[in-house]
């Protein structure tokens, strides 16, 4: 291409400084002038019908060895096309190498390298010109440093730039022969929805389109690097694809002909010749697919004449109703007439599907594990749309609410959906966001954990699942799910009563931490952490949405709601993508200020006792290995804090207190003392909202003496046991040696023979 | 971090500053030419361009100094810029420190020095008389007899003294700092010999090697010498196979475009170079490597300046430049980049595609950064 040519075609005028209309123009050549004389040197200013170009030396600070051939000075032209698009960078030479972040440019024109990928509009807010003048160096710098874009990003250029657009689904491209298309334009003309004939409604303005669809091989894929301008240029450019698009189409175009009367209708739409081509990163992984369209003016009929294969008949009675009829010998393909057909680029946009969404939300793989959501109310409302739009999962919603007014408080659902299921509702908009052939969500309505329910769908459901979360918050919810059968990870998430905190509660993937396990942890760190004071308080004002004495509902604004759940809906997200289990706590001040804590699930020892199942993390064995440690060669013990179930028959310990200072440690001997003991169970209780209790005692023993309860040790689980009888609970006393542990239960009735579990540390 | 070789317009005298991978920053010669009360003095305020780096560095030392020998146009200011060990009336604020001060042996000998020349003696001196803070390039040899006469013990302050053909300590291409220095010049055979001390030919001529992502850029430092030390330094090195250490990719040229430096004759149009020099010119230089001729604007043919004896000459940047475009690289006078109307400092980073000019689009907040504004 000659670009001395092209300069004098598109900008015939060389003018002066004062003479640019374009205040950009006259800024950039003004301070390359002024300030930038080391980098830059006005050549000339052009105008002509493209805008005005500020045509200039530049220095590329290309490195001694660069990675292409850049020149330590290129020739630049700089062009303002004035209103709303960003000043286009051309490299004013013919041979300017082709590299990744160029701009699509119409064949006969210059490259131009791609140094914003802003809209002008946006842009010119803050542009100056020393910015476009860095950005330029970046391009060179990064282009000679083999840096263009990083591996994940793909080798072609979005923009087109003609500024036509069409809106296709994959599954219409994949089946493009079988039924016929027409392209409804939105009201600019320039944005076209491409939809079957057979679902056109009303008097609508529709374009007849007849789709020829090409997928490019990954090994043949090359980059493009100019728009093909007529039907010639792009038959080049798939050929260099292998592609041989005017041998396709003369048999795809015969076939019709053959039987003109049922595809009259396509002989006589415009041609759309739209292109699959992988997205290839520059290590050579393909990244996914994506479409580019060229549609022509010409009628199918044209093109079928131009390639031999058909004549055009003046009347009806030549010919029947498609006004063209197949040559009885095919002809030449009359190469002069395609190449005279002009085609327009078009970008295609593919419907939201789970690959796009993936991409979008920046992942690699689509995540379409089966994900049963406990709970269509605020927080999974919130949550299962954020992680559908970012491409995850395929949902089974389980509600039996139904949506009521103040419900639209904190929900997805509108107006019109009050009285709806929430499960369906919820359900109805995961599935309306994604363009899947797969059911993106499902519907079940009823309730889960409630004592001699079963319900056969919501088994199935669980069982069949990848991922089972919990957004019920409800603790009942939360403990069937954690017992249910189904081997799927369990999540739950929920907020903090006054709505001011957010939890997620993550399984590792063996399950060998469940959700229960996780709850106590949960309170541990919610009664030890001083910043999570406070954290489950029930607020003071409710609001009663009707005059029943249960129907209290809080008061929490969305936008709060929102704040967190898109917080937990990542974390979420996160954490079924790792294998390790973990808490997570996210607070929000007053200002929007967000205090994140993350603890790991702690791994669990279960003992087994009578029908009653003690349980006791590592983490709660270290601290208590460390304050028996401390206190050697003296005993040393305290009071031990947990989670009951009684109808479960399940004690979960979560903490154990430090003896109180009036406590009397000897190397045979504890007795523990009393200071501050009603003051922490009395915290503890009211931190956890009464979910954390006084559980029992705990002690150590000296070395070489083991973890047997001594005679001294009888007598106190007899005494714990007659204590906890008031809870019907059972007496639990734990003792720790040298390299064990040991759990001593007691159940009232049976006094006289204590229980105990042993487990090497 | 990415290292920088700086050099500044100073008119025909050298200063580069070679900022490290590590942060450790090595001068090499201190030339504060400019003259104040000269409005129209184009050359580079270098106290004060020095000074802004090392308040942005957040330091007040140089890592090394190296005076490649005592000319003024390699040392002048010395006494006003640093703070010097030797005398309390060289100290005080403001002034910056050098950890480690390198000279040839020849800048310690020598006698009947004046102003900045022996301030630089002095501080050397009494670093080697500490036994601390210094390099002495030469053989041991040279400077034995000079330090028992002085009183100074020989055996304690030997690791201080750097032969030719060796590595400055300190720095190697596996540490943080991912640079070392080859000494090819004071030779120990010319100095053994020398009874007159003759600083330019007795200056430090180094190779700096930079590596960065697997790539070496190697700057070659050959401070005023004439041919004949650069064709003895040649030869020197290719009788111990040592051809590699003259590579280079960058050249600060020597004794600022003299075409003494090139061969016997100045030549007419283009200065013909003795044939060792020639190989060191044409041959060891790597495909698209630069030179940098820190001097005034090269003279044109006819004019005044043509004919004055002090270089730069004209002849031999004719030939520096015919080479150098033939080799894809660049051939840049400091006095004239990037406009003889308007020179500036300027940059090269060492990178892993090998060096390249440092360029920055100018900022507001750059240069309003760099500014002291004043409000009345």
């Amino acid at each position: 291409m000659d670009v001395k040519a092209w300069l004098t075609e598109s900008f015939d005028e060389v003018i002066e400084v004062d003479d640019l209309t374009s205040s950009a123009a006259a800024s950039f050549a003004r301070f390359v002038d002024r300030h930038a004389a080391e980098l830059a040197a006005v050549v000339a200013l052009r105008r002509g019908g493209a805008g005005e170009l500020v045509e200039l030396t530049f220095r590329t600070g290309r490195p001694q060895q660069s990675v292409v051939p850049i020149r330590r000075t290129e020739r630049i032209g700089v062009r303002f096309a004035g209103g709303d698009s960003m000043p286009f960078v051309y490299v004013l030479r013919s041979d300017f190498p082709d590299t990744a972040h160029q701009n699509l440019t119409a064949e006969g024109s210059p490259r131009a390298i791609c140094i914003d990928d802003r809209s002008w509009a946006e842009a010119r807010l803050t542009w100056t010109p020393a910015e476009l003048v860095q950005r330029i160096l970046a391009w060179f710098r990064r282009a000679a440093e083999g840096a263009l874009h990083d591996a994940r990003q793909p080798v072609d250029p979005l923009m087109f730039g003609t500024g036509y657009n069409i809106i296709m689904s994959r599954a219409l491209i994949d089946n493009v022969n079988t039924q016929d298309l027409v392209a409804v334009p939105d009201d600019t003309g320039t944005l076209m929805r491409v939809i079957p004939l057979s679902q056109l409604q009303g008097r609508t303005l529709a374009l007849p389109l007849t789709v020829a669809a090409y997928r490019v091989p990954p090994a043949q894929m090359v980059r493009l690097s100019f728009a093909p301008g007529n039907l010639g240029s792009l038959a080049d450019l798939l050929a260099a694809r292998g592609i041989d698009l005017f041998a396709d189409l003369r048999t795809r175009l015969a076939e019709w002909l053959n039987d003109a009367r049922t595809n009259a209708a396509r002989i006589n739409s415009c041609l759309a010749v739209v292109v699959e081509m992988p997205i290839i990163s520059p290590d050579g992984i393909q990244q996914g697919t994506d479409f580019r369209a060229f549609v022509t003016a010409e009628k199918v009929g044209d093109i079928a004449v131009a390639l031999g294969i058909a004549h055009k008949v003046e009347s009806k009675d030549q010919g029947g109703a498609a006004g063209f009829v197949t040559a009885l010998t095919a002809g030449a393909v009359d190469e002069a007439a395609l190449i005279a057909m002009a085609v327009l680029p078009v970008e295609v946009h593919a419907t939201f599907d789970r690959d796009l969404a993936t991409r979008l939300a920046g992942r690699a793989i689509p995540d379409a594990r089966k994900a049963v959501i406990v709970g269509g109310g605020a927080i999974g409302a919130h949550v299962a749309p954020c992680l559908t739009r970012e491409g995850r999962f395929r949902w089974t919603v389980i509600d039996d609410d139904v949506l009521l007014p103040h419900n639209l408080a904190r929900h997805v659902g509108f107006g019109g959906d009050v009285t709806r299921r929430k499960s369906e509702l919820l359900a109805g908009a995961l599935a309306s966001i994604l363009d899947d052939e797969d059911s993106v969500a499902t519907a079940i309505t009823a309730q889960v954990g409630v004592e001699g329910q079963q319900n056969d769908d919501v088994n199935a459901a669980l069982d069949g699942a990848d991922i089972i979360v919990d957004a019920s918050a409800s603790l009942l919810a939360e403990r069937f799910l954690s017992d249910h059968y189904s081997k799927a990870r369990r999540f739950s998430i929920f907020f903090s009563p006054a709505g001011d905190a957010a939890v997620l509660l993550a399984e590792p993937i063996d399950r060998s931490v469940t959700l229960r396990d996780l709850e106590a942890q949960y309170l541990r760190h919610v009664v030890r952490e001083e910043a999570l004071s406070g954290h489950l308080e029930t607020p003071v004002r409710t609001f009663a949405y009707t005059g029943a004495c249960r129907a209290i509902t809080n008061l929490i604004p969305e936008s709060r709601v929102m704040a967190l759940s898109g917080l937990v809906a990542e974390g979420l997200g996160r954490a079924a993508d790792a294998d390790e289990g973990i808490i997570r706590i996210w607070s929000l001040g007053t200002e929007g200020q967000v205090r994140s804590f993350s603890y790991p699930a702690e791994d669990v020892r279960r003992f087994d006792v009578d029908g009653w199942q003690v349980s006791l993390d590592a983490g709660l064995r270290s601290r208590i290995t460390a304050m028996r440690h401390e206190c050697l060669p003296n005993e040393t013990g305290g009071i031990l804090l947990g989670v009951v179930d009684i109808p479960a028959r399940k004690i979960h310990l979560a903490d154990a207190a430090k003896a109180p200072a009036d406590s009397i440690g000897s190397p045979t001997g504890f007795v523990r003392g009393t200071d501050g003991v009603q003051q922490l169970i009395d915290r503890s209780m009211a931190e956890t909202q009464g979910q954390l209790r006084y559980v029992g005692e705990w002690h150590s023993h000296p070395p070489l003496v083991g973890v047997m309860p001594s005679v001294t040790d009888l007598s106190q689980i007899n005494w714990l046991a007659t204590i906890f009888d008031m809870d019907t609970l059972p007496g639990l006393m734990l003792i720790a040696g040298e390299a064990e542990l040991a759990v001593v239960f007691m159940r009232h009735s049976e006094a006289s023979s204590p229980l105990a579990e042993r487990s090497v540390r | 971090m990415q290292a920088l070789v700086n050099f500044f317009p100073l008119g025909n005298a050298d200063t580069a500053r070679l900022d490290l991978a590590d942060g450790r920053k090595v001068l090499i010669d201190f030339a504060a030419m400019r003259c104040d009360d000269d409005e129209d003095d184009q050359r580079c305020d270098l106290p004060t361009t020095l000074r802004r780096d090392m308040d942005k560095a957040g330091r007040d030392y140089f890592d090394a100094v190296c005076i490649t020998h005592t000319d003024t146009d390699h040392c002048k200011g010395f006494g006003d810029f640093f703070w010097l060990d030797h005398a309390a009336l060289y100290q005080g604020k403001g002034r910056v420190k050098i950890r480690e001060l390198w000279v040839p042996a020849a800048a310690i000998l020598e006698e009947n020095l004046k102003d900045d020349a022996r301030l630089v003696r002095a501080e050397a001196r009494y670093r080697l008389r500490q036994g601390k803070g210094i390099r002495v390039f030469s053989r041991p040899e040279r400077l034995k007899a000079w330090m028992e006469a002085e009183g100074i013990d020989f055996e304690s302050r030997k690791h201080l003294i750097v032969d030719a053909g060796k590595l400055v300590p300190g720095y190697t291409l596996n540490g943080p700092e991912k640079v070392e220095f080859f000494v090819h010049c004071p030779f120990g055979w010319r100095q053994d010999e020398n009874t007159v001390v003759d600083r330019n030919e007795d200056s430090i001529v180094m190779q700096a090697t930079f590596v960065e992502g697997g790539r070496k850029t190697r700057l070659l430092l050959a401070s005023d010498v004439n041919y004949e030390t650069l064709a003895a330094i040649v030869k020197v090195s290719r009788k111990h196979g040592n051809e590699d250490r003259l590579a280079w990719d960058l050249m600060k040229l020597p004794h600022h475009c003299s075409y003494k430096s090139l061969g016997p004759e100045r030549g007419s149009n283009e200065t013909v170079p003795d044939p060792d020099v020639k190989w060191l010119f044409e041959d060891q230089r790597q495909p698209g490597s630069d030179i940098i001729s820190p001097s005034w604007p090269i003279p044109v043919k006819g004019s005044k300046a043509d004919d004055d004896v002090q270089p730069p000459h004209r002849q031999a940047a004719n030939y520096h430049r015919r080479i150098t475009v033939a080799h894809d690289g660049e051939f840049i006078v400091t006095m004239e980049h990037p406009s003889k109307s308007d020179p500036k400092p300027f940059a090269y980073k060492i990178t892993a595609f090998g060096f390249a000019l440092a360029l920055a689009a100018p900022m507001v907040a750059g240069t309003a950064a760099a500014a002291s504004p004043r409000a009345g």
